[in-house]
């Protein structure tokens, strides 16, 4: 896969997911009569909106929740849609980027820590197939766990080329004099993150890490104790204003 | 595949295990199914822990394989393989499948719930609603078989009372037609004795199709309630629109036939077919046209076979069914005893071939067995199950053949067999004529070409012949021309020197 250098120009592309397929993560988080539900998935942005009705009400059903979390369901899947639909006009840049994603989650007793790079360029990444083999690899049997992650890397990689969209229009309003490409211009102002890789393939580096960094990217993967599940529930809520 | 033919596709139950073993009930059918642990294209797969009770699918769905797609899926989930979604592949459609089937059974065939399954698997959920609503609505998974103990209740009550079961039956045939306000939505007919609704869906159905399993796949047994429809007198009012199927409009004669009666009676339509005239005289006795006919249709032909074959059809019977013809009972039981030869055969297919011809019209069994001669297909049997099912309803024309007859409807198909044969021999003698004489036809008319051409040449060749001989005359005359031409010459040449040597003296 040959791979520009960072500084190389390329035309603007239709914003969209930089995965293989275009799916939305989408999160709830609601609560209704003291009753909470939260929730993380994947979505098909070219489903149909009744969908998301027929989403909800399938949901509350098997769920067994009051009839009364349909609504606010249906609105905060549409909000979150509606919200990706809005960028989906708007030219985003695809150059690659190398940035961290940081796992952090806790699904059912099972604890996930773990942080990588991932090429944000890389438009045939795939966050569901490194889910899968994470889940694989690291023996992990709750069949729970595979979604979160995959969720989790899409809402990490969404808000990421969110600032690239928001960066392109700023730059294309700014612009005042009519340049071929400027893309040196680009590359400092977008994100300091992204890791220009070429430092690393060079006489002087090397692509292998440095021992010391090994621990830092180390996938962490704790079974909890229903204690322990409680105690890190109970530090979430706090942590979390009111 | 070898199944019994059936006239509905009921669904008769299937057990297969996930590993791959199969449980053989009698009225169960059988497929084996690969071990899927190693069918599976992903690498790491988990091995299922212990083998889980069996699980029953719908015969309607027995194409299911874990190692293919069938075209049902394609045609029933087409988004998966039309191409239009760039993150909807078959793959993809499979892995999801394979997964939801596979929680189903690690379940060992608890309900599991959409929720349940969107969370545990990595995609996105509209997809794996898709497939999970199309393996629910078909049966693959959330399916329960229709409750084996009330089929059991009424095994028993059909023993117990004999030839009622049947006969009530038979009179429902007749029933059919009376006015009532609820129609089937299964078969259309009318629903008389009791219906059976769901409150699912709009859907009423009579007691035959309740019991063929006719309904919509994705309903079962237990969504349907029961409703009786007060049983309008079969006596009275039914004269209404009923054609002469209906017994009403015969009248009820009180009398009893005798066996001896119903004898003649079989034996005349035999001979006679639809002359109810000579039928009635045969049977004497004063029996009028209109009681022979009524009294035939009474006759409880065939509905005992099903409660000897196997699968759900021994559930036809109805308790409340059996009020009226009680004067019939005793009578009718001991003529079946010895009216059915073919009944307590132990072979499955002769028994449901039995039944099926006696069910149907002699020409339709006739056909039938023209076409078995030359290789059943599955379609072919479900023509016949229609074919079956119209027939069934259409009273008034209906013939049905006792078992009596049944013999001689064999014999019969046999002599129509040969005659056939006979025929097609004639007829292929025939055709082969035809083609001689178009040979000869087609060789004479060569014939007749050549003769033309050669007349034809023989002509130029006269002409041809005239001209030469012209030709040649000609030269002649220009020869001669030249001779004379030459000697005149000469002479005036002779003249001259003869002139020139005399004068100078």
């Amino acid at each position: 896969m040959k791979s520009l250098p960072p500084y190389a120009f390329r035309a603007p592309i239709k914003f969209r997911m930089p995965t293989s397929k275009n799916l939305v993560p989408i999160r709830l988080d609601i609560e209704v009569d003291g009753h909470r539900f939260k929730d993380a998935f994947t979505w098909n942005p070219t489903d149909p909106d009744s969908e998301v009705t027929i989403f909800a009400k399938r949901t509350v059903r098997d769920l067994k929740l009051p009839p009364t979390f349909i609504s606010p369901i249906t609105q905060s899947i549409q909000t979150q849609l509606s919200e990706f639909c809005s960028f989906q006009g708007q030219d985003m840049h695809a150059r690659e980027k190398i940035l961290p994603i940081k796992l952090d989650l806790c699904v059912n007793s099972t604890v996930v820590r773990d942080q990588f790079l991932w090429d944000l360029g890389n438009f045939d990444s795939d966050p569901e197939d490194f889910a899968k083999i994470f889940c694989d690899d690291m023996n992990i049997t709750d069949p729970q766990v595979g979604p979160a992650i995959a969720v989790s890397i899409r809402e990490q990689l969404y808000e990421m080329a969110i600032q690239n969209v928001a960066f392109a229009r700023e730059y294309r309003i700014g612009k005042k004099s009519r340049r071929g490409f400027d893309p040196i211009v680009n590359s400092s102002k977008a994100s300091t993150n992204a890791l220009d890789l070429s430092k690393f393939f060079g006489s002087k580096g090397s692509a292998i890490r440095k021992r010391r960094e090994w621990d830092m990217y180390d996938p962490i993967v704790d079974i909890l104790s229903n204690e322990e599940v409680v105690a890190l529930d109970a530090r979430d809520k706090n942590s979390r204003p009111v | 595949m070898d199944l019994p033919p059936e006239t509905t596709p009921q669904p008769l139950l299937l057990r297969q295990t996930p590993s791959g073993a199969t449980v053989v009930k009698p009225e169960t059918i059988t497929i084996p199914q690969p071990n899927q642990s190693n069918s599976t294209p992903e690498a790491k797969e988990r091995v299922l822990p212990l083998r889980p009770p069996a699980i029953t699918i719908p015969s309607y769905s027995r194409w299911f394989s874990w190692t293919s797609i069938h075209e049902t899926e394609e045609k029933l989930v087409p988004e998966f393989f039309d191409g239009k979604s760039p993150s909807r592949s078959p793959g993809f459609y499979k892995r999801i499948r394979d997964s939801i089937i596979r929680k189903y059974y690690e379940g060992s065939g608890k309900k599991i719930t959409f929720t349940d399954v969107r969370r545990g698997l990595i995609a996105d959920v509209g997809s794996v609603r898709k497939v999970f609503d199309f393996l629910e609505t078909w049966g693959l998974i959330n399916y329960t078989p229709p409750p084996v103990t009330k089929e059991k209740e009424k095994k028993k009550s059909v023993e117990k009372k004999g030839g009622n079961s049947a006969e009530g039956v038979a009179k429902k045939d007749n029933n059919i037609e009376d006015p009532a306000t609820k129609t089937c939505s299964g078969c259309g007919a009318i629903c008389s004795q009791a219906c059976f609704s769901t409150e699912k869906t709009e859907i009423i159905l009579c007691a035959r199709c309740f019991v063929r399993g006719n309904y919509r796949a994705g309903l079962t047994s237990s969504d349907f309630k029961r409703l009786d429809i007060e049983e309008a007198a079969a006596a009275a009012a039914a004269a209404a629109a009923s054609s002469s199927g209906g017994r009403a409009s015969f009248g009820q004669i009180k009398s009893e036939w005798s066996e001896k009666e119903t004898l003649h009676l079989l034996e005349s339509v035999l001979h006679y077919g639809d002359d109810w005239k000579k039928v009635a005289e045969h049977v004497g006795n004063g029996r009028s046209q209109l009681e022979c006919i009524g009294r035939f249709i009474k006759l409880p032909f065939g509905e005992q076979f099903m409660a000897t074959v196997g699968g759900g059809r021994q559930d036809l019977v109805f308790s409340d069914n059996e009020k009226e013809e009680d004067d019939d009972d005793s009578n009718l039981a001991a003529k079946q005893m010895r009216l059915n030869p073919l009944a307590d055969t132990s072979n499955p297919i002769m028994a449901q071939v039995a039944l099926l011809s006696a069910m149907v019209g002699l020409d339709v069994a006739d056909a039938a067995a023209r076409a078995a001669v030359s290789g059943p297909t599955d379609d072919l049997v479900m023509d016949i199950g229609s074919h079956t099912n119209l027939v069934v309803r259409k009273e008034e024309e209906k013939e049905p053949i006792t078992k009596m007859e049944e013999d001689v409807g064999m014999e019969h198909r046999r002599k129509m067999l040969e005659e056939a044969i006979v025929e097609a021999k004639v007829q292929i003698k025939k055709e082969h004529e035809d083609l001689e004489q178009s040979i000869s036809d087609i060789v004479n008319v060569q014939m007749k070409e050549l003769h033309e051409k050669m007349d034809n040449f023989e002509a130029i060749e006269l002409l041809m012949e005239k001209e030469t001989s012209q030709l040649r005359q000609m030269q002649k005359l220009f020869f001669e021309d030249q001779l004379s031409s030459l000697q005149y010459k000469h002479s005036l040449e002779t003249a001259v020197e003869d002139k020139i040597k005399i004068p100078p003296r």
